[in-house]
């Protein structure tokens, strides 16, 4: 109980205190979390408006294979993304591995499902009369999509949010491809863990502190959008 | 000529909802379409609204055919505008709903403006400019939605069912705007609607469809009947009180259309005897509702004299002569 105690005054302090390196921690965590969330969207959003308004043969099939890919874990996305920019894989000319760029490119493959699959529930949720007054007013059909994601807004934010909150807990991806290099790719979860086996309690707390605030704020967020949908 | 359909059918899920030989409806008048539940009369007006494509026949206007895929439907969708029977507005203001089709058609914002407010004045929703339309009533929701439509100045407006989900008060306000913006803009009006005589009061000529099919005249007065021969004589036996004489080789059970013009109305006498329960005035003529055991529509022309003497109440003789009474087949 005392080592919690002394550690959780020793994190508050690093925290009052600014500690450089606890906030380079969580500025390395939040670049590669908001750029793969960035991306993530960009391919996920226009996918899932396709998915959701389309009616194709495998439809279904695809749906039911982005809802399997969400429970897809991070040491096999890490390890398949290992395999394939590693020196020896197809992309290690390009030198890649234990990059925040690698970083991004497996979180980002991990959230993209996500995306998908929260933005098709939003759109599919958009009552059908939506499409055809825009449709009726003289709407072009990009016109139309548009009053159509403009009603899925709140939905569609808390897709984003959502995973924005999955890439920044999570752990298997930065350890894997970004290596923890300090000042580089240690992220807030990857130096947890190295402070947790060094047996450094304060830091660790202190970014389990930062995260857990993250988390708490990115959930109001996600609720907020979530009652304003229903 | 504003429409002109031949040969059309929509079918969903192996389910012939519409079937059509022709119909043609003309430029500049109110069209009222009248029928039972799943009749498909909304089916009709989305493809009339160009929001749904037919699975075969055509469908021209004002002369062109309509090609359904090609990349002019933006421009001909943007000539007719189509009301639905419960608007959705979206999630903005009931200003920004109303300028919503004016915007997508490049309208200067000052016009736009000036569009708006005449519009809503029109409809009486001016005070409500700057409310949010998702917390307008039913009947404020359906006036905002008409003078959504209004702004853009379509030439044909198709309402569905503009006036069931509103009270008496704005169902009488929207069948007025509804007239007035035909008399005033010329605009073509086709509209659904379950009341005839709301119908009846507006619209200037009345389809009647039953089971995907437009079917001529009888919006009223249809009744299943046995046609039987008794002491030798041949009758039509709508009811034990209604029945009447009918020189004519039909037989056994049958469905058939009176004409509420043709049916011969008595003081004194007549086939069978009923009561008037209920008149109405029509343009020029007088719709006498006549109870028989089931209820019948006559209308009578006003300069009839025998339009002075009808009371509600009165009882009163019908004959049914030979050209007043058609059998109906699906």
């Amino acid at each position: 109980m005392e080592l919690l105690y002394d550690s959780f005054v020793s994190a508050l302090l690093l925290t009052i205190s600014l500690d450089p390196e606890l906030f380079e921690i969580v500025g390395v965590s939040l670049k590669v979390s908001v750029s793969s969330t960035i991306i993530a969207t960009v391919i996920g959003l226009p996918s899932g408006f396709f998915l959701a308004i389309s009616n194709f043969k495998l439809k279904s099939l695809t749906i039911t294979t982005l809802n399997t890919l969400l429970a897809l874990p991070t040491v096999v996305i890490g390890l398949f993304v290992y395999a394939l920019i590693a020196r020896n894989g197809i992309f290690g000319s390009l030198d890649l591995l234990y990059t925040q760029t690698a970083i991004v490119i497996g979180q980002t493959i991990l959230i993209i499902p996500l995306t998908t699959t929260y933005t098709i529930t939003a759109i599919s949720k958009i009552d059908k009369r939506y499409r055809n007054t825009a449709m009726t007013l003289g709407a072009t059909p990009t016109q139309t999509a548009l009053v159509i994601l403009r009603e899925a807004r709140f939905g569609i934010v808390a897709a984003i949010i959502a995973a924005f909150g999955r890439v920044i807990a999570e752990v298997g991806i930065g350890m894997m491809l970004g290596g923890n290099a300090k000042g580089f790719t240690r992220t807030i979860t990857t130096a947890m863990a190295l402070e947790y086996d060094k047996g450094e309690f304060s830091l660790a707390v202190a970014l389990g502190l930062i995260l857990l605030t993250l988390s708490f704020l990115i959930n109001m967020i996600f609720h907020f959008f979530q009652g304003r949908t229903s | 000529m504003l429409y002109q359909i031949r040969d059309m059918t929509q079918i969903f899920k192996g389910k012939t909802i519409l079937d059509i030989d022709e119909l043609i409806i003309g430029k500049g008048k109110i069209y009222s379409l009248s029928g039972p539940n799943g009749a498909g009369k909304t089916t009709l007006l989305n493809i009339l609204a160009f929001l749904d494509k037919p699975t075969t026949g055509n469908l021209s206007y004002k002369g062109d055919k309509v090609r359904f895929n090609s990349g002019c439907m933006g421009k001909i969708r943007k000539k007719v505008v189509m009301l639905d029977q419960h608007p959705i507005m979206f999630t903005t203001t009931v200003l920004k709903n109303v300028e919503y089709g004016l915007k997508i058609r490049g309208i200067e914002t000052s016009d736009r403006e000036k569009i708006v407010d005449e519009t809503l004045d029109l409809v009486g929703m001016s005070s409500f400019k700057h409310e949010p339309a998702n917390t307008l009533s039913g009947g404020e929701t359906q006036r905002v939605a008409l003078a959504r439509v209004i702004a853009v100045s379509p030439e044909v407006l198709i309402c569905d069912e503009p006036a069931s989900s509103v009270d008496i008060e704005n169902q009488s306000i929207i069948m007025k705007i509804l007239r007035q913006i035909n008399h005033e803009k010329g605009m073509s009006v086709i509209f659904t609607s379950h009341d005839r005589l709301q119908a009846a009061s507006i619209a200037h000529d009345t389809f009647f469809m039953d089971r995907g099919k437009i079917v001529k005249n009888p919006r009223e007065n249809l009744f299943s009947v046995t046609f039987s021969t008794i002491n030798s004589e041949s009758v039509c036996i709508v009811n034990t009180d209604f029945k009447f004489k009918y020189t004519s080789s039909i037989s056994g059970r049958q469905r058939i259309f009176i004409d509420p013009e043709k049916i011969n109305l008595s003081f004194e006498s007549g086939e069978v005897k009923g009561r008037v329960i209920q008149i109405s005035e029509e343009n020029d003529k007088i719709r006498v509702i006549i109870n028989l055991g089931v209820n019948i529509s006559v209308l009578i022309k006003k300069d009839n004299p025998i339009f002075i003497y009808i009371y509600i109440g009165e009882v009163v003789y019908l004959s049914f002569p030979e050209n007043s009474l058609r059998t109906i087949n699906y």
